[in-house]
């Protein structure tokens, strides 16, 4: 299954897949950063989404996790996920996004600052509909 | 009176006493030396108690009848103005002894009380000569018989002195405190609230209110003595951890070992340091230790150190020592018998080698009457480039290296050729061990004699390799260890039970880093729910999810039986196993605690209740709460150090329930200035011994970043205390008969000591087992087990007290 965004104008002209997503995660200087690499017809466009990642439900979800500098756990409680990002030790977090809800994502440098909160974010499972939204308001800010 | 005090007196004089205007800022005109003394409550003090504070300095003598004791009256009148003034408030103040041997005791209470000295605002100072001497008359430029009064600002700078006697002294020094008192504070607490822990009060009421119905003996008492021991050695953190926190295997810390290196009979205290130097403590005797590190040619420093073990390596009677230390290669002293000692690390054979050592253990392991040497290796956490202090800079992601195999690096065995001389065995004897290794002990696991080592990880499984004869180590790690801790970091050999079998307690901290447990929760395991994803763990994932207690049940069959024991505790570093309140079972203490930016957690002591459980006895016995549980940390200038988190304000103290959001974390200010920030005290290893040779168990602890706690214990002061002292010389064993089995028969029954030479985290040491009685004012017999194979038996009746020489046959 594949939806077409409305409008070029917005970035992305090609059909945005909702039945997987790739979600590049980026736990750098204690902070999550998450960016979408969108189809547009002049090519590939990334599209930074700093603490917050959607997804859509029914969709597979491929998070690929890395880290520049420190160790960081990667956990979504709600969704029962823990994984973890490091230097020069990339991973794929892998899941099916099947319940609609705003996840809290947390983020623990191993051994650092607890409860830093800078290294929250959220992981939100919209609907489909509500998820194209997202992504184009995503892709018109990041222009 | 020097010139400058003049100069400063006079710049003091012309500021005036007016509180109309704004007060000048009073010039810097010195800096107080670092010291470590006590209070009239023996409490130790040293410079970091007072930094923070603007505080008020005088000399002082109970036996002055001059100028200082109108002095300590306007003192006195001071500290009543410090109570009510709000312009005051958090003023200290403290006077140092002139006359230590007559300021101390009885005397200085009755002083004090005379005084209306209360130790909280107003501390009477006294301790070594020689420290007072370099404090007061070389630092504060106080001598016997002052009428001076120093005021010293939050930083521990002198800012003015002034003339105690002049009629004016009290507007003119009230003025000079209030000015400093106003100045812009400069100290951040990370986390919010770690001075002041709000769980602390109920936990230490909790356990006190539970001595009630605790069996086994607690009618006693520790104190700190540190102040008055002379010992003023601080582990000093490395750059990366002391300066710029990143997490690494730096912040385990260093060890401490005892052996008399001297043989005047009294033992003697080395302490491995890590961005500063070694130090070797003589015991004076009396709880007094002097500093003979350089004229015993054992000062280490410019490398990074972690293990320190005394062991004789050449059975000539005396302790030699090692001490392991990171890259930079680990440095072998042989002892002349007399407290000098000789670097032989190249002729030994055991230096060189680069790694990032750790733990040490000398156990004879072929049998042949020579101690060899097992240092475990860690792993490569740290890059190229060195800060100035002259250590390797440590990588950022230190804890996930045993996910990169080129990172590991083999532990080493070394197997003692005689005359000081080792040979690398590692390869040959089978024992090639590469995991995460910061500690090992050895222990007899299947009772055919010889020594099998079980080596921790600190990031991964524990191993055991049962020593199978002809120098052979064979790998029974799962088989014999279905389940161990992941993140081990100390271990000690003991008979919990009294069963006369070799039981195994090993700590676990790594895992203390997968979540984040409340202070109420220090006593459980962690949840498998929160535990290190199974991605990170690189095993197959069968761990004890903290501590594990191994009770030996017969040849190479342990249960696991933490819980039951009731040994699990937070955070911990390495346990040490005494008798504590010698009633003839094991007790445990446990160096605890982790420093910037977590929360405070005390060291523990579990008493053994009679081989049924361990009860947890710390604010019972005097150990916790510190009297002040937070440690100077980092200096910074944030006009220098922009990008430090403390000073961009993004580093914000931490709470647990803070509800703000990051956008409003993010809009902190920035903070300028000189910035002192602060952090939790915490243990790392620990050593219990008889340091009064007043025949109860003192104990002494190593603080990371910090002064040690020299623990003395009045037991022996409250009543009959009944003991053995046990010193072993072998003779076809290893002269300091490290490997051998002591099963003393008193009042019926049997208690089992086993002379492996472990005294605690990243320590071995040569001194008598202990062991105590109970009620019996006698033992009925000595049994020892020679690693030789030989038995001896003592028989009785030895009289409580003895301290007994057993020779082998």
């Amino acid at each position: 299954m594949a939806l077409l965004l409305s409008s070029a104008a917005c970035g992305p002209d090609l059909p945005v897949p909702v039945d997987v997503v790739n979600v590049r995660l980026v736990a750098q200087d204690r902070s999550w950063h998450a960016s979408y690499v969108l189809a547009t017809s002049a090519g590939g466009v990334e599209v930074p989404t700093g603490r917050e990642l959607h997804v859509p439900l029914g969709a597979g979800v491929h998070l690929a996790l890395s880290s520049p500098d420190f160790i960081s756990t990667f956990t979504v409680d709600d969704l029962d996920l823990r994984h973890f990002a490091a230097p020069d030790l990339p991973s794929q977090v892998t899941f099916f996004a099947d319940r609609v809800g705003r996840h809290e994502l947390r983020g623990d440098e191993l051994c650092g600052r607890p409860h830093d909160a800078r290294a929250r974010g959220w992981l939100v499972i919209d609907r489909p509909a509500d998820y194209q939204t997202w992504v184009r308001r995503q892709a018109r800010e990041a222009r | 009176m020097t010139v400058r005090t003049v100069i400063s007196m006079v710049i003091a004089a012309a500021m005036g006493a007016s509180g109309c205007r704004r007060a000048e800022p009073l010039p810097v005109v010195g800096e107080v030396p670092a010291f470590v003394l006590e209070d009239q409550t023996q409490q130790p003090v040293d410079l970091g108690d007072l930094r923070g504070s603007v505080w008020a300095a005088t000399s002082f003598s109970t036996r002055c009848t001059g100028p200082c004791a109108t002095v300590a009256d306007h003192m006195a009148t001071l500290a009543k103005a410090v109570a009510a003034a709000p312009a005051l408030k958090a003023v200290k103040l403290a006077s140092f002894s002139t006359d230590p041997d007559a300021d101390s005791g009885d005397a200085l209470g009755q002083y004090a009380r005379g005084h209306g000295a209360d130790p909280a605002r107003w501390m009477l100072l006294t301790g070594p000569q020689e420290t007072l001497q370099r404090v007061v008359r070389d630092g504060l430029h106080l001598p016997a018989d002052s009428r001076s009064i120093v005021v010293v600002d939050r930083q521990g700078r002198i800012r003015g002195t002034f003339d105690g006697l002049a009629a004016d002294w009290e507007a003119r020094v009230r003025a000079a405190l209030e000015n400093l008192n106003g100045e812009p504070a400069t100290d951040v607490f990370v986390p919010a609230g770690v001075r002041e822990p709000w769980w602390l009060a109920s936990k230490a009421k909790t356990q006190q209110a539970s001595a009630a119905q605790l069996a086994a003996r607690h009618d006693f008492h520790f104190t700190d003595r540190l102040g008055a021991s002379g010992i003023t050695f601080k582990l000093q953190a490395s750059t990366d951890v002391g300066r710029f926190y990143t997490a690494n295997h730096y912040d385990h810390g260093t060890g401490v070992a005892v052996a008399d290196v001297d043989g005047d009979g009294r033992l003697d205290l080395y302490f491995a340091n890590q961005a500063g130097a070694s130090a070797l403590y003589r015991n004076l005797g009396g709880g007094r230790f002097e500093d003979i590190t350089e004229r015993s040619g054992t000062r280490v420093n410019g490398r990074a150190c972690t293990g320190v073990a005394f062991a004789d390596i050449d059975n000539d009677g005396d302790a030699d020592l090692f001490v392991s230390c990171v890259r930079q290669g680990s440095l072998l002293f042989q002892n002349d018998g007399h407290g000098r000692f000789t670097d032989i690390t190249a002729s030994a054979g055991v230096g060189g080698f680069g790694t990032h050592s750790s733990g040490v253990v000398f156990f004879d392991y072929d049998g042949d009457g020579l101690l060899d040497l097992f240092v475990t290796n860690v792993g490569k956490y740290t890059r190229e480039e060195r800060w100035d202090d002259g250590l390797y800079a440590a990588v950022r992601d230190a804890f996930a290296g045993h996910l990169h195999p080129d990172r590991s690096e083999t532990s080493l065995l070394f197997h003692n050729l005689g005359h000081g001389r080792f040979e690398n065995a590692t390869q040959k004897s089978g024992l090639v061990h590469a995991a995460w290794s910061g500690e090992a002990t050895a222990l007899d696991a299947d009772g055919d004699g010889r020594q099998d080592l079980y080596v921790l990880s600190m990031q991964g499984h524990d191993e055991f390799w049962r020593n199978a004869g002809g120098g052979r180590f064979e790998r029974r790690s799962r088989q014999v260890f279905p389940a161990t801790p992941w993140g081990s970091m100390g271990a000690q050999v003991l008979d919990w039970n009294g069963d006369g079998r070799p039981d195994l307690y090993v700590t676990d901290m790594h895992t203390d880093m997968s979540s984040d447990l409340q202070p109420e929760e220090d006593a459980r395991k962690h949840d498998p729910k929160t535990f290190f994803p199974a991605d990170f763990l690189g095993t197959d994932g069968h761990h004890v999810l903290g501590n594990a207690l191994f009770t030996n049940t017969g040849p190479l069959t342990f249960v696991e039986e933490s819980d039951k024991a009731g040994v699990e505790t937070g955070w911990p570093w390495g346990p040490s196993v005494g008798d504590l309140n010698a009633d003839g079972w094991p007790d445990i203490f446990v160096a605890a605690g982790m420093n910037y930016p977590f929360r405070y957690r005390g060291s523990d002591v579990l008493l053994n209740d009679g081989g049924r459980r361990f009860v947890p006895a710390e604010y019972i016995l005097g150990i916790e709460p510190r009297r002040r549980l937070v440690v100077p940390w980092m200096e910074l200038d944030c006009d220098a150090d922009v990008k430090q988190d403390i000073c961009t304000g993004e580093q914000e103290p931490l709470l647990a329930e803070d509800t703000r959001t990051p956008e409003q974390r993010h809009k902190i200010q920035p903070r300028h200035g000189h910035i002192t920030a602060w952090a939790a005290r915490a243990s790392r290893s620990a050593v219990i011994f008889d340091l009064d040779d007043d025949g109860d168990l003192d104990i002494v602890t190593t603080n990371y970043g910090d002064l040690p706690q020299v623990f003395i214990s009045d037991l022996s002061q409250r009543g009959d205390v009944h003991f053995l002292k046990v010193k072993l010389v072998g003779r076809r064993s290893n002269r300091d008969g490290i490997g051998a089995v002591v099963a003393v028969r008193a009042n019926g029954r049997t208690q089992t000591l086993f002379n492996d030479g472990k005294t605690g985290y990243l320590a071995q040491g040569v001194m008598p087992l202990y062991a105590g009685l109970g009620g019996a004012t006698q033992a009925d017999s000595i049994a020892v087990t020679w690693p030789s194979g030989r038995q001896q038996t003592v028989r009785g009746p030895i009289q409580s007290g003895t301290v007994l020489t057993i020779r082998e046959p």
